[in-house]
């Protein structure tokens, strides 16, 4: 059933999801060959021409919208797809499908990770097709182990284990930031009225709470990490450190979520 | 062979402090089909919600075939509530689908039957069809699973008189014999004819569960009239 919950979840997240960052790296793409490209041929060739100047104000207009759109229409399509199937008029059918709650939040926060991964990677690569530079690749190509070494890493740390690391706290990242959005609906349940308003305002608190906290442990951490011996694995050492205690946190955060939504959709479901 | 519904000490309140339900008791027996009827805000869709597992109890409970609601009752219970819960952008054929991948119950041939006989194509999308049209939907898909319970929350308010008249005529054709069918109605008397007993539920409280055949024979009244009586303003 978990597996069917997943199917029609995907299906519904996906109708403007797709499109929409398909939009966007077309318009990354011709933001590349309209403006970047011919910028980078001859820089004069936009700034003389009047023509030039439009098509290069446009697309980048357009980019940027859409750019925007991505990063938060996708968490706000999240929120409005949990908000709608399980607790609006939709609620009445998910609801009542033999499945269990536990099922359905299961299914939610799988869908929920893989489109935030997804937007991620898509954002990451619109960017890279706007300004990738042939050069700059070959540049980067010859001289990659020393970019590493300059920036503090020992030779035992190649770019596999750094992208794999990388990938394993966007995951975290992912789920966190999914979880915290159904809590904060799922909160918003609890008042009697303006259910929707009371969600937006829990999910500002929480990240203002979730700010200030991650805030001062994090500099109190930095601190303390300051104190060692500043050596030549310092750097590398303060980038485990930190790295280790932005998972255990994301881990901490994501947990306490999925419980306490779990909790709310089990014990505290009124639908009106 | 147990009921397939039992109510105890069952009490519902919401945040305001109104009492929607107060100390409900009640015993649904197998194969009747039962009206429950009520005035407004007497407590009908509260119960029919409890039983669904939409909200959830103050006080008391609830056993499904012995089960409490959840995941083994959706399996059984087939459940018309009084909202549209339809996507628009579905076409009818999707919501065929959907019931068929999660209901094991569910009987695509007779849903397609019966959206035929309505004349409801199964690739009209849900947004264009009219909020008749949409109820009709619903219904059909209520009751083309072969459920042992179905509650049928105001199933007829907003459909024309024939369409009506299929409809019950469907739900009397094709349910089980040992199913029990619970509809809440303001509509009594056209559905009079078809109940098996009524329940009437006046501020949360039930204040009458009798068969139909009693409410004629001992009061010498029809279920319309009584109802009329009893919840005189």
């Amino acid at each position: 059933m978990l597996g069917k919950l997943i199917k029609y979840d995907f299906k519904a997240l996906s109708r403007f999801l797709v499109v929409i960052h398909i939009m966007l790296l077309v318009t990354a793409a011709l933001g590349r060959v309209l403006v970047v490209g011919r910028f980078m041929q001859n820089p004069d060739s936009i700034s003389n021409s009047e023509m030039g100047t439009v098509i290069m104000t446009v697309v980048i207009m357009v980019y940027v919208i859409l750019f925007m759109s991505a990063l938060f229409g996708t968490i706000l399509m999240l929120a409005i797809h949990f908000y709608k199937n399980l607790y609006s008029d939709e609620g009445y059918l998910t609801h009542t499908l033999p499945v269990t709650r536990g099922q359905l939040l299961a299914s939610k926060t799988i869908c929920g990770s893989v489109w935030m991964l997804i937007d991620m990677a898509l954002v990451s690569l619109s960017v890279l097709i706007l300004v990738i530079y042939k050069p700059f690749v070959e540049q980067f190509i010859a001289y990659k182990d020393d970019v590493l070494e300059a920036m503090g890493f020992p030779d035992t740390v190649g770019y596999g284990k750094i992208l794999f690391a990388v990938f394993l706290l966007s995951v975290i990242y992912a789920a966190e930031n999914v979880l915290m959005v159904y809590m904060s609906i799922a909160l918003g349940q609890l008042f009697s009225n303006h259910r929707v308003l009371g969600s937006v305002i829990v999910y500002f608190s929480i990240n203002t709470i979730i700010s200030i906290i991650s805030g001062v442990v994090g500099a109190a951490y930095g601190i303390s990490l300051l104190g060692n011996a500043v050596d030549e694995r310092f750097l590398y050492s303060f980038y485990t450190k930190t790295y280790l205690f932005s998972i255990v946190l994301g881990i901490v955060f994501t947990a306490v979520s999925y419980f306490v939504t779990q909790l709310l959709m089990q014990k505290k479901l009124n639908l009106s | 062979m147990r009921p397939i519904l039992e109510c105890y000490g069952l009490a519902k309140t919401y945040g305001n402090g109104h009492w929607a339900l107060g100390n409900l008791n009640l015993s649904l027996e197998r194969g009747q089909i039962i009206g429950l009827l009520g005035p407004n805000g007497s407590g009908k869709t509260t119960l029919i919600k409890l039983i669904n597992d939409l909200l959830v109890p103050t006080e008391g409970t609830i056993h499904i075939d012995g089960n409490p609601p959840g995941k083994e009752t959706k399996k059984i219970v087939s459940y018309l509530p009084e909202r549209t819960y339809l996507t628009p952008s579905w076409k009818v054929s999707d919501l065929i689908t959907y019931f068929e991948d999660f209901y094991e119950d569910f009987r695509r041939d007779r849903a397609e039957q019966m959206m035929e006989a309505l004349g409801i194509g199964l690739h009209a999308r849900l947004r264009t069809l009219s909020k008749g049209t949409r109820e009709k939907v619903q219904l059909v898909m209520v009751m083309s699973r072969k459920a042992q319970l179905y509650i049928l929350d105001e199933p007829i308010g907003g459909v024309d008189p024939a369409a009506r008249d299929y409809i019950l005529n469907t739900i009397l054709t094709n349910y089980d014999e040992n199913a029990t069918i619970l509809i809440s109605t303001h509509l009594i008397s056209d559905i009079e004819n078809i109940l098996d007993r009524v329940i009437f539920l006046q501020n949360g409280q039930v204040v009458l569960n009798a068969s139909v055949d009693e409410v004629r024979m001992q009061q010498k009244k029809s279920v319309d009239m009584l109802f009329r009586e009893v919840f005189r303003c």
